[in-house]
């Protein structure tokens, strides 16, 4: 006796909840009757006024609302008025007695979804089947159109350039990032095919090969180089991807373009860091090598200088019945030995310089201590050739801020080279501060030196004043090193002479308020590092 | 001139070798020689010295400074002076030989009037240089 429940579109029933409009019990009663037999499961309410209605409606949910057209106090019709306004889209189905085609006409323009007459009511079950059938097709259609909206949206606000063409690879879409990668617009290039981007740097079998992917309905992912509008180049990453149809024909192909420039320029980047680094290692086990050699070399030149110098000193020493020229020949051994020693040392010395292994360590150097000292050295010297030796420092009480040990190996070699080509007279040490620093200065009254000579005097290797005779000829990098350990303080080194009026070679170094300047920088470097750090 | 002196010069160079032992024996000192820090290894535990020079860089399994620290843990030899000689003449030999239990540092190539003067800081003979 009971028929199968029958449900929205053939689907099993879910419950139906309708919202009668009625004044008469009776009349709803066959309403509702007239429903179940049909099969529908339904759940109701009554109403008879608009206040009722204006209630129920705002306080649950209906699927129908199924209204009598005529009401003592109310009409059905504005029901759906009231639907309007609470912004509800709930079906209103007008059940009357009697309507003329003109009501009837009224009820669906004023959006009433259908009517049924009282004397027909076995019409009104497929009548709400039908209502609620296009009203799921009508929310389905909008769910539809607004998530086709959303992903509109969501194409048109991405950072990817999208770009949809048809089969024959006629531009039908561009997103905003398209224009943005290329410069084009997108009435610019609808209907255009994509070839007015080719840059020129692909051969026609990358088209071919590209083309050939896509047409046979495979993904082609690759990397590409294009031309923008503006004419420059840029890599884009590219992926193509046709879209099929029911049938299996291509229908479109969708390019999806990332800019790559700057990906493929941090690429570069990470290569050219990657490779200065291996460089720099090399250059830093090239520049260790170097040191190494250094090292060895002078240990190797050490070892025979040893027993040269040892057994001259030992025969010298030791031997009674040496002849006075044997004794003199000894000595001469003794002394190349020494001078090959002295060349040794200074060739490391200025090789630790010039490769920068030298460290300085500064502080605060009073002058007139430091000539005192060097004065006593070679007080021996001066005495022996009846030479003067003079120290003026003004003010009494000048410092330089240098290596005091370095300070005393620039002084040794000029005071000793000076007395070297001084036969009579004097050598002066003379120190004032100037705007550039503390001008030092080592004057003596010897043989001079050209003028064509001058310039080269702190050359390596150079021997300014021919001296071949000399067993004290110096290594010739004693000058060289000067000015080296002079340039390493900041400092700057140079000479004034003529033949037969003496030498003066003067020098710059720091005074002592770069000693403060130093300080300050290194407590800012401090304090940065603080900073850093914190 | 009281008892004779032993000392141990330790070199892998023949020339430097012969020139300490020349001078020292020239000195009134008894001298033994090694060429490697493995043969002075077994001198000292074979003979009783006063001194041992010790070249510092010397190739095979035991340099100069290896040499040295064995000799430091032998009670016998821990408080035997030990000169370092080295033509390392770098700070960091230096410091390296002073750390190895070394009692001082000379450079080559040697001042033989200034290594007496060592010698006599360590083991005064009374002979004057």
């Amino acid at each position: 006796m009971t028929k199968p429940v029958r449900g929205i579109a053939g689907k099993p029933a879910a419950l139906i909840r309708a919202l009668l409009v009625e004044d008469s019990m009776e009349d709803a009663q066959l309403i509702l009757r007239q429903l179940e037999k049909e099969g529908l499961c339904v759940r109701s309410d009554v109403v008879h006024d608009r206040k009722d209605f204006e209630e129920k409606v705002a306080a649950n949910s209906y699927d129908v609302v199924i209204a009598d057209y005529r009401l003592p106090d109310w009409r059905g019709i504005e029901a759906v008025d009231v639907l309007k306004e609470q912004g509800k889209d709930i079906p209103v189905i007008i059940v009357t007695g009697s309507l003329g085609d003109e009501l009837a006409a009224e009820c669906i323009r004023r959006g009433a979804s259908d009517y049924v007459l009282k004397d027909r009511l076995a019409r009104l079950p497929s009548a709400v089947l039908r209502t609620l059938a296009e009203q799921e097709a009508r929310r389905k259609q909008e769910r539809t159109e607004q998530l086709l909206r959303l992903q509109t949206k969501a194409l048109e606000a991405t950072a990817t350039a999208v770009v949809i063409t048809d089969r024959e690879g006629r531009i039908t879409w561009v997103n905003p990032a398209f224009t943005r990668l290329t410069g084009y617009r997108a009435d610019e290039v609808i209907g255009q095919t994509p070839r007015f981007l080719k840059s020129g740097q692909h051969a026609a079998a990358f088209y071919r090969s590209l083309w050939g992917t896509i047409l046979a309905g495979r993904v082609w992912q690759g990397e590409l180089i294009n031309q923008r509008k503006d004419g420059t180049c840029y890599t884009e990453e590219q992926t193509i991807t046709p879209m099929v149809n029911d049938a299996g024909e291509i229908t479109h192909f969708i390019s999806i373009k990332q800019d790559a420039t700057e990906r493929k320029r941090a690429e570069e980047d990470r290569l050219r860091t990657l490779y200065l680094e291996v460089e720099n290692k090399a250059l830093m086990r090239a520049d260790q090598m170097k040191s190494e050699f250094l090292a060895d070399m002078s240990h190797e030149f050490r070892t025979p200088l040893n027993s040269i110098l040892g057994f001259s000193e030992l025969l010298l020493e030791t031997c009674q019945n040496l002849s006075v020229e044997q004794q003199e020949d000894l000595r001469l051994i003794y002394q190349s030995a020494q001078n090959l020693l002295q060349l040794v040392n200074d060739s490391l010395d200025l090789a630790r310089i010039e490769a920068g292994h030298v460290k300085l360590d500064r502080s605060i150097v009073p002058l007139k201590d430091t000539f005192a000292r060097i004065l006593d050295v070679f007080a021996p010297h001066f005495q022996q050739n009846n030479l003067r030796a003079g120290a003026e420092i003004h003010p009494p009480e000048l410092a330089v801020f240098a290596d005091s040990r370095r300070v005393e190996q620039i002084l040794t070699n000029l005071v000793g080279n000076a007395l070297k080509f001084t036969g009579r007279g004097s050598v002066t040490l003379a120190a004032h501060p100037t705007e550039a620093g503390v001008q030092i200065s080592v004057a003596d009254t010897g043989v001079g030196i050209s003028a064509e000579e001058l310039p080269h005097i702190f050359d390596k290797f150079y021997q300014a004043r021919k001296q071949t005779e000399s067993a004290t000829r110096g290594t010739g990098l004693g000058l060289a090193i000067t000015r080296q350990l002079v340039e390493l303080h900041g400092g700057r080194i140079w000479a004034e002479s003529a033949p037969g009026r003496g030498t003066t070679v003067f020098f710059l170094l720091p005074g002592e308020e770069a000693a403060q300047r130093a300080r300050a920088k290194e407590q800012g470097r401090v304090a940065n590092a603080h900073r850093a750090g914190g | 001139m009281s008892q004779t002196r032993t000392v141990l010069v330790v070199d892998d160079d023949p020339g430097s070798r012969r020139l300490l032992v020349r001078w020292l024996e020239e000195h009134g000192w008894r001298v033994l020689e090694a060429g490697t820090g493995e043969i002075a290894l077994e001198r000292v535990a074979e003979v009783t010295v006063d001194l041992i020079l010790l070249d510092v860089r010397m190739p095979g399994h035991i340099d100069g400074l290896h040499a040295a620290v064995v000799m430091r843990q032998s009670p016998a030899l821990r408080d035997v002076p030990i000169i370092a000689v080295s033509a390392s003449p770098q700070e960091a030999f230096r410091d390296r030989a002073l750390g190895a239990g070394c009692s001082a540092f000379l450079s080559k190539p040697v001042n033989l009037k200034l290594l007496m003067k060592e010698i006599e800081r360590f083991v005064p003979t009374g002979e004057s240089q």
